[in-house]
């Protein structure tokens, strides 16, 4: 959705920016079923309040191509694709077995339309990595993966644990439930600060889930609007080419809402509270504004906790920044961490680092929260 | 056609013992001038070069497009509703359909061709020109028959009545039917306004009693979080 450059001359932090925003009219039509929670309608809604506050016409706006059976073969098994291919919600009774290996058919249901779904959106994600590679300075630059999503990113962390092309960190932080603003932000900014220190990647990814906010249909967070958002305005504010991508949101008004104000974050514009009447401004009662403020539930995540967390990790960081290529003795912090529940949330960070000198097979996975690497420099 | 150096061995038989013999150094030449005279390449990039798949990932571009408004007052960028207008119910579902009705005009100018490749001629209340009012009424009953609470969907069943694409009523669903629902419910005093209460079966004197507080962790919420994304297969 956005690649570093020059242009629009407002903004309050006074850089300039050029923004890609990758939109397909189709999308909004995909239909999860009813009672799912996942609505791509909201894509829409998102579009429409962009065009009405004025964003949409500031920006590069692009169709993305579908993404054709041997693109997403680049990464997906041949016999997943074509299953996604073939499947339909009239033919998935008889395909029992591949429904269940493929985990598909409860959060991921079949329906209609789903392979194009799944090409349309792919297009996006891709058409934006492309742009932003574009914006990079060298060819094997770090690229640091950030997510958002109150929902742990299972799919993306296992995808960069068994890649074969090169080194990957990953790091996850726990989180409870009923998170607000002012401790979200003070672990996210003192942690991705010294992530960027650390690994000084060429280019940032940020998954912008928005089921971190609060009253959310499947979520369990307290963040406002602005409190998400914040995390968008810093990862910019470090000026390295970003790629801001979508995720989960099930409370669809709020959804709009939120990328709509990140967008306009994105551009270095400030959008006015009370919404413009719109095609959808009815989904925005009673009050009709862009702003909505969190609940008064309790947070479960204490000072002590959250100050213990960041510290460990900001530990751990450290010793990484000045022994990078040291075997770790020790073990890793998350096993000294309290015991994690089983309705804990994770904010993530992830960063992948292109390199032929090191030997992946080292990682190991410990307690399933944060994954510590074990350098050693493979002789070449 | 190569010829090895002479020298005092005899000239092995064997190819392979041939150029494996370090004592025979081919003599190799180089220099400017053994160099072929190549031409530079004017035709197209070849399928699967990477240059012309990167250029297909960048997607068609659909704005800024020349003829447009591109004018568009910087000033404007941001700007939400008005404090207040001349219609003689501010804030009612006629003075709402009006405001809109102008922000769409206004858009339509500003937009140009890209209001109608973003497909904004499809969206909101005017969807609901495709239906009679008492097509519209029967629409809200097949919907209200059909509660996802009860593992129900409108979708076929309304589909069947109207002997219409599935793309037709899920457009009316989410343009109209919800929006209005939405309104009412705002209108009639309710502080927490959820699309999803239709899916849950709901009715609006329970979402008018419930505090924001208790909205979090509603019956409905606690029911689809129990549900999906768990990471329980």
């Amino acid at each position: 959705m956005e690649a570093g450059g020059n242009s629009l001359p407002s903004g309050p932090d006074g850089v300039k920016r050029k923004v890609f925003y990758f939109y397909d009219p189709e999308v909004g039509n995909y239909y999860y079923g009813q009672g799912h929670p996942m609505k791509p309608h909201r894509i829409r809604m998102t579009h429409a309040l962009l065009a009405h506050y004025g964003l949409l016409q500031h920006m590069h706006v692009v169709k993305p191509a579908l993404a054709r059976d041997r693109d997403l073969c680049r990464f997906h098994a041949d016999d997943y694709v074509s299953f996604l291919r073939s499947i339909t919600p009239e033919t998935q009774q008889d395909q029992l077995r591949q429904l269940k290996r493929f985990n598909v058919g409860e959060d991921c249901p079949v329906f209609d339309g789903l392979y194009s779904f799944c090409q349309t959106y792919a297009g996006g994600s891709v058409g934006g990595a492309v742009k932003l590679n574009h914006e990079l300075l060298k060819v094997h630059e770090r690229v640091l993966y950030v997510d958002i999503d109150i929902h742990h990113g299972d799919g993306v962390e296992e995808a960069f644990y068994t890649t074969d092309r090169g080194k990957y960190y990953s790091l996850n932080v726990p989180l409870d439930d009923g998170i607000d603003d002012e401790s979200y932000q003070s672990l996210f900014k003192p942690i991705m600060g010294k992530v960027m220190e650390v690994f000084k990647p060429g280019a940032v990814v940020l998954q912008c889930g928005a089921d971190s906010l609060s009253g959310d249909r499947l979520g369990c967070f307290n963040l406002s609007i602005k409190g998400h958002a914040e995390c968008v305005r810093y990862m910019r504010s470090l000026n390295v080419p970003l790629l801001l991508v979508g995720g989960g949101g099930y409370t669809i008004r709020n959804v709009a809402r939120c990328w709509c104000y990140e967008t306009g974050v994105a551009l270095g514009v400030e959008l006015e509270d009370k919404m413009p009447q719109h095609e959808y401004y009815e989904y925005f009662g009673p009050d009709y504004t862009l702003h909505v403020a969190p609940s008064n539930m309790e947070n479960k995540n204490s000072r002590e906790q959250l100050d213990e967390i960041r510290a460990k990790l900001l530990d751990y960081l450290s010793k990484l920044q000045h022994a990078p290529s040291v075997q770790f003795q020790e073990r890793p912090p998350d096993t000294e961490l309290p015991e994690v529940d089983e309705d804990q949330e994770d904010e993530d960070g992830r960063w992948d680092r292109d390199s032929d000198m090191d030997d992946v097979d080292d990682c190991k996975h410990v307690s399933g929260r944060v994954k510590s690497e074990y350098l050693e420099p493979k002789d070449t | 056609m190569l010829k090895p150096r002479k020298d005092k061995k005899p000239t092995p038989v064997d190819w392979v013992e041939f150029i494996t013999d370090e004592n025979h150094k081919l003599a190799i030449p180089c220099g400017s001038r053994f160099q072929v005279d190549l031409s530079d390449w004017t035709g197209p990039p070849h399928e699967g070069y990477d240059e012309s798949s990167t250029s297909r990932w960048l997607g068609t571009k659909v704005w800024p497009i020349e003829d447009a408004h591109s004018d568009t007052n910087v000033d404007l960028i941001g700007k939400g509703r008005s404090d207040s207008c001349t219609c003689p119910s501010p804030g009612s579902i006629e003075c709402v359909k009006h405001h809109v009705n102008d922000k769409k005009v206004q858009l339509q100018s500003d937009l140009d061709s890209a209001f109608g490749k973003w497909r904004f001629n499809e969206m909101g209340e005017g969807v609901s020109d495709i239906w009679s009012s008492e097509e519209q009424k029967r629409f809200d009953c097949i919907v209200k028959m059909n509660p996802a609470s009860e593992g129900k969907s409108f979708l076929k069943p309304a589909m069947e009545c109207f002997r219409t694409q599935r793309e037709t009523i899920l457009s009316y669903y989410f343009n109209v039917y919800v929006p209005r629902c939405m309104s009412n419910k705002a209108r009639a005093g309710s502080r927490i306004v959820d699309s999803d209460d239709d899916e849950e079966g709901e009715d609006s004197k329970s979402s008018q009693k419930r505090s924001r507080a208790d909205d979090s962790i509603s019956r409905k919420a606690k029911y689809a979080r129990n549900r999906y994304l768990t990471g329980i297969r």
